[in-house]
């Protein structure tokens, strides 16, 4: 084994250590040990990523390849994953099962990497059910709460029934090609010409549905909004973001890696759950009272903009797809901080009327979710709309321009729905000096500075970041 | 090479669908998870009788992932049910309605 | 060197709006905040002087320069720069924005003294500012459109700066959606340019538009038309102008700035800036010309019978930009600019001494209810007068130059401009009718019934001295440009006004047309004169029953608020309210509303499909795979 694996070695022995602490007699060790652990053990394993910054290495005999996407990949999980442990410090989840949660988030991001990183269809699948599996007990962890409880219990099952579809289809790829590892099939596709194979086409169906549940996409959706809504609030933010980022570079591994060759085969279908994804997610957003549960059919829609860029199948959409999934990422993470704040100051904090006047009171999280929400909306200059102008612009040069106006008037439906928080977070304030219940933290607020910085400097750095996706996408497509 | 890879298919095609099916009609939590496991094991055999007929190992390997993957997927799912019965006694999926819209 | 300068003009307004804007939840000292904030802003306009005597002293050629700090995106073929063009057009906007700014804000540090959130105030007025700064300094139209947008956002806010009054809030959000409209037209014209030209820079576009585009095609006139939807949203012309008045909610040292000094100016900029690119299209520039004229000659009309001192002012500046947009768009580009500058100073002005009288009467905007304040109010007096005089054009005060300058120069631009001419030598009566009214019942006139509660009290120095340093400005200002004698204006501007027609007038139309608006000006004041002050105010109560019809259509304010109410804002803000109040039942008509219905129908058959069961999701794998094994299949 060389070097070329270990982030994700660090990750595994942060997700053991995370648990000491909670032998340790109920005290300041035992309450902060996990996050603490946990923090330094992300920012260990981001920076040694950054390190291997470079060309493809291989270990565990080719079943890990550690390549530009992978480290790319693996920051946009730890940052998430970060910005989740600040958001997590006061969450009434952790309390008393401390060292448990930290090691579960911890050991979801393992999974990820794992599928970032993986040679062949084995750790595709493993990957997946590792984040898979911490993430049901997860959104469980509330179990005094019924809500919490039927939101992990209903994850479990159906996310059970996606994964099985997932392996059945990777399964029938196996046996279509005779290989798992990834190169070796893509190899026999171009020579076989396995083009229109009934055996691969099955199986490709069969992984994008059980991807395409993972990601989110519609039809596959309707597990979100509930278990979104149910879970803590953190996890809800992870969920959206590097969960959803851990199923598109699934994608991105299988077809635009490994099947790229057949992409006349899967890229209709691709395209038409993103369409679907699209629809679904703005629309429903419409008509939702639920801040929470808004974001939650949001990310739907986002899910579908996620996966024109794979299905484009070209260098350019993967490069788009990257920098919208780096520009997704901060500005998710910013929206949900703040129902992770209303949440704790005010009852009934996922409310969209429970933002009232609450900009004026605090600038600072009004701000940055302004920004956020102005980014998801599309409004130039913001990450946002370079990621979705890129995205629709791929499209186009992919042959897919009914797709790219899908996407356009989603974005321009979308901008009803996000527009209406920022109008009551600036508007009046119905009964000044809502009480508070919870203190929000220090941790809340340090994460929010962090997505707001995100939003901007990805809006910002636009052309450096766009370079290093494209190095990325290069790593993905090239041999 | 006694077997075809046919049956292999047709024996793993059954246990999916059977495994499918009874997801979509079951309502005990208990049977929803078996119906899971079923729809795994279905693939299992799938990855058995290809491994066989490529003539390599690696789907012998990828099932026994699976297996524990299962493992700990229901061991998990257990654990749900205990705190959702102990909390609510109830054993029906459809009893679990608190979110939706 | 004055590069980076450019970036410290730019930038400081921001860390002053920054600094306030987050420095803790305690209010700071009053001192601290008044340093922050009028500080970074004169430090700003320092810059700013440097920087045009720099310029001043190059050759002509050589005033323009851009600076880069990097390259922001490459979307393909497109580059987008982060970059500051300095050239003489954007440092004279400059000047303005921090000298005008500069001025207000001081002014600003005791008007604010007795009210809430002192902090928030200045936090919010840097922030316009350094939005408004972006906008005229930005050197590709990219960062033209994130300045447009982020001064739509800071009007947002300082109209809304009374969040709790609901008249506030409406008025607010009725000025952000009409100006969402006019980013959108902006956006479109940047989409259609960055499409046929593969580049948004000022150079680029004005440097290829006149070869890749043609003179009068489809193309160039489609993209003058999209931005003159933006600079018609932000400059409040007809049919966009009614939020304009309503924005008069905001405190008065923002109307003052946003709303006459400024922002409502950017769309004469946005013109002027694309002169290039008008020029290519005829048409459209004839249509912004009628679009001016008329939107000059319905704001000056309701602007005469106006009861809120704050409104009258308002539709004024309705009125006068209309001037401006009239004259950009028959070409006359220099003279849009030197109205537009004497118009930042009396109409700061104007507003400013606005603002002195509502202080002395404790927040009465009412002019029924003011009168014969000329002996408390003596400064004030004066310089409303001064105020006046240029509005209405009496020599040798500003507007007097500058508005002669666009109608002299409109009557020898062909059979369009002779008639625009005339219309603004009517509008020319009004302005000065309207003004003198307000001028003579506020000063002049008996007292309100009952007298004052309290004696008006003049205000102290940080008010008085603005508004004495703009009074000042409004009788010199029109001395930059003054016909047949100096046109330091036009050689000033030569540089960015690449496809200027350079108009002039011939000297027998100067001379007409100067006796002309003299005339104009005295019936106007003679008129206001005759009703409103010569017998102590006693005919005005006469006629206050004459014409009613006229009367109440114009108060009506040609009843184009419940015509835009319906047709534009009531859909915009429903997209953003529709869910929020849920909606309401079918019914309300309109083809929008039909749209959003649709939408509304869809999204409640998606949450019928959302029922909270389990099965319902597994049932959803299951539909999606056949989907896309369908499309599988269909797709190949």
């Amino acid at each position: 084994m060389n070097i070329a694996a270990l982030p994700m070695m660090i990750l595994i022995a942060t997700a053991v250590v995370a648990l000491v602490p909670s032998l340790a007699p109920p005290g300041r060790v035992r309450h902060l040990g996990p996050p603490l652990v946990s923090i330094v053990g992300l920012v260990a394993a981001a920076g040694m990523s950054v390190l291997l910054w470079g060309d493809r290495q291989y270990t565990f005999y080719g079943a890990f390849r550690t390549d530009r996407l992978t480290v790319l990949m693996t920051l946009i999980f730890i940052a998430s994953a970060l910005v989740t442990v600040l958001m997590s410090l006061r969450e009434p989840a952790t309390v008393d099962r401390r060292g448990e949660y930290y090691s579960l988030l911890v050991a979801a991001v393992v999974g990820m990497v794992l599928v970032a990183g993986t040679g062949d269809l084995i750790g595709v699948f493993l990957g997946i059910e590792i984040l898979s599996v911490a993430l049901y007990v997860l959104c469980a962890m509330e179990v005094w709460r019924a809500r919490s409880l039927e939101a992990g219990l209903k994850y479990l099952i159906v996310g059970a029934v996606g994964s099985a579809l997932l392996l059945y289809g990777l399964t029938f790829v196996f046996g279509a090609t005779g290989s798992v590892s990834l190169e070796e099939i893509s190899d026999i596709v171009r020579v076989r010409g396995l083009g229109g194979e009934p055996l691969l086409m099955g199986g490709m169906a069969l992984v994008i549905a059980g991807l395409g549940f993972k990601a989110s996409a519609a039809p596959f959706h309707m597990w979100v909004p509930d278990v979104y809504e149910g879970a803590p609030t953190p996890i809800t933010a992870f969920m959206a973001t590097a969960v959803k980022a851990a199923a598109i570079v699934a994608f991105l591994r299988v077809f635009s890696g490994a099947l790229i060759d057949v992409v006349d085969d899967w890229q209709m279908p691709l395209a038409v759950i993103a369409a679907l994804a699209i629809i679904a997610g703005n629309v429903g957003a419409l008509v939702q009272q639920s801040f929470k549960r808004m974001m939650a059919y949001s990310s739907i829609a986002q899910a579908g903009y996620l996966l024109i860029g794979v299905a484009t199948g070209t260098l350019l959409g993967v490069r788009s797809l990257l920098y919208y999934l780096i520009a997704y990422t901060a500005m998710t993470l910013g929206a949900f901080i703040l129902v992770a704040i209303r949440e704790r100051e005010v009852e009934d904090g996922q409310s969209i009327a429970s933002l009232a006047g609450y900009g004026r009171r605090s600038p600072l999280h009004g701000v940055v979710v302004t920004v956020c929400l102005f980014a998801l909306a599309g409004f130039p200059p913001l990450s946002g709309f370079i990621g979705k102008f890129m995205l629709f612009g791929a499209a186009v040069e992919a042959d897919l321009t009914w797709l790219a106006v899908v996407g356009a008037v989603g974005s321009a439906v979308s901008v009803a729905y996000y527009l209406r928080p920022i109008f009551v977070l600036w508007g009046e304030d119905p009964e000044p000096g809502n009480a508070r219940t919870f203190d929000p933290g220090d941790g809340l607020w340090v994460a929010s500075v962090l997505a707001g910085l995100g939003v901007v400097v990805t809006s910002i750095l636009a052309s450096p970041l766009l370079d290093y996706c494209r190095e990325a996408a290069q790593a993905l497509i090239a041999p | 090479m006694g077997i075809s890879l046919m049956y292999y298919l047709l024996v793993s095609g059954g246990l999916f669908a059977l495994g499918l099916a009874g997801v979509l009609i079951r309502r005990n939590m208990l049977l929803l998870l078996l119906a899971v496991e079923l729809m795994l094991n279905g693939a299992n055999v799938a990855l058995i009788g290809f491994s066989r007929h490529w003539d390599v190992t690696d789907g012998q390997i990828f099932a026994l992932v699976v297996m524990v993957v299962a493992a700990a997927e229901v061991v998990i799912g257990l654990g749900l049910i205990v705190a959702v019965y102990r909390q609510r006694i109830v054993l029906d999926v459809d009893e679990l309605d608190q979110l939706k819209g | 060197m004055i590069g980076s300068l450019a970036w410290v003009v730019l930038l400081l307004p921001l860390a002053g709006a920054l600094v306030l804007g987050f420095s803790g939840s305690a209010e700071p000292p009053k001192a601290l905040t008044r340093v922050a904030g009028v500080g970074t802003i004169a430090l700003s306009f320092a810059a700013t002087l440097v920087i045009f005597f720099t310029l001043l002293g190059r050759d002509a050629d050589d005033r323009a320069l851009t600076t880069t700090a990097w390259r922001w995106a490459e979307l393909g073929p497109l580059r987008i720069d982060l970059a500051l063009l300095l050239d003489p057009l954007s440092v004279l906007m400059m000047l303005v924005i921090t000298g005008v700014g500069m001025l207000i804000v001081a002014y600003s540090t005791e008007y604010m003294n007795h009210d809430r959130d002192y902090r928030r105030f200045f936090a919010e007025m840097d922030f316009f500012i350094f939005a408004m700064l972006l906008l005229v300094m930005a050197a590709n139209f990219v960062f033209l459109i994130i300045g447009w947008a982020l001064v739509g956002l800071a009007s947002y806010l300082l109209i809304g700066y009374y969040y709790d009054r609901p008249s506030a809030v409406a008025a607010a959000k009725k000025a952000f959606v009409i100006n969402v409209l006019g980013d959108v037209g902006l956006v479109l014209a940047a989409f259609v340019m960055a499409v046929k030209l593969d580049t948004l820079d000022y150079a680029g576009v004005f440097g290829l538009a006149p070869e890749k585009l043609g003179h009068g095609g489809l193309i160039p006139e489609l993209i003058a038309v999209l931005l003159f939807v933006g600079a018609a949203a932000k400059s409040a012309q007809v049919p966009l102008h009614t939020w304009l008045p309503d924005a008069m909610e905001g405190p008065t040292p923002v109307s003052a700035l946003i709303h006459a000094a400024t922002m409502v100016t950017a769309g004469v900029y946005l013109v002027v800036r694309c002169n290039v690119l008008y020029q290519l299209a005829p048409h459209a520039s004839e249509m912004v010309a009628i679009v001016g004229a008329v939107t000059l000659f319905i704001a000056a009309t309701i602007a005469t019978v106006q009861e809120d001192i704050k409104r009258v002012l308002a539709w004024s500046t309705v009125s006068q930009i209309g001037y401006m947009i009239m004259a950009a768009g028959l070409g006359l580009y220099t003279g849009a600019m030197f109205h537009f500058l004497t118009h930042a100073f009396f109409k700061a002005l104007l507003f400013l001494v606005a603002g002195v009288v509502i202080h002395a009467l404790v927040g009465e905007q009412g002019i029924d209810r003011m009168g014969g304040l000329k002996k408390y109010l003596p400064v004030a007096w004066a310089t409303t007068l001064v105020g006046c005089l240029a509005i209405s054009g009496v020599p040798p005060f500003a507007g007097f130059f500058s508005k002669d300058e666009i109608l002299a120069r409109a009557w020898d631009a062909g059979d369009l401009g002779k008639v625009l001419s005339i219309v603004g030598l009517v509008g020319a009566v009004l302005t000065a009718f309207y003004m003198f009214r307000m001028f003579f019942r506020v000063f002049h006139g008996p007292e309100p019934e009952g007298g004052y509660a309290h004696a008006p009290h003049p205000s102290g120095p940080a008010m008085t001295l603005p508004v004495i340093v703009l009074a000042v400005l409004s009788t010199v200002g029109g001395l930059i440009q003054v016909p047949t004698v100096n046109h330091w204006l036009d050689s000033w501007l030569d540089v960015s006004l690449m496809a200027d027609p350079a108009l002039e007038a011939s000297h027998a139309t100067e001379w007409r047309t100067m006796t002309m608006s003299v005339i104009a000006a005295a019936a106007g004041i003679g008129l206001a004169w005759f009703i409103f002050a010569a017998d102590g105010g006693r005919r005005r109560v006469q006629m206050a029953g004459a014409m009613p019809a006229l009367r109440r259509f114009l108060l009506d304010q040609w009843r184009f608020d419940p015509v835009i109410d319906d047709a534009v804002v009531a859909p915009g803000r429903d997209l953003g309210d529709a869910a929020y109040r849920g909606f309401e039942p079918y019914g309300s008509g309109g083809l929008v509303r039909g749209g959003v219905g649709v939408a509304t129908a869809a999204a409640r058959l998606v949450r019928a499909t959302q029922n909270g069961l389990v099965r319902m999701s597994a049932f959803g794998l299951v539909v999606g795979l056949i989907v896309v094994a369908a499309a599988m299949i269909l797709g190949r």
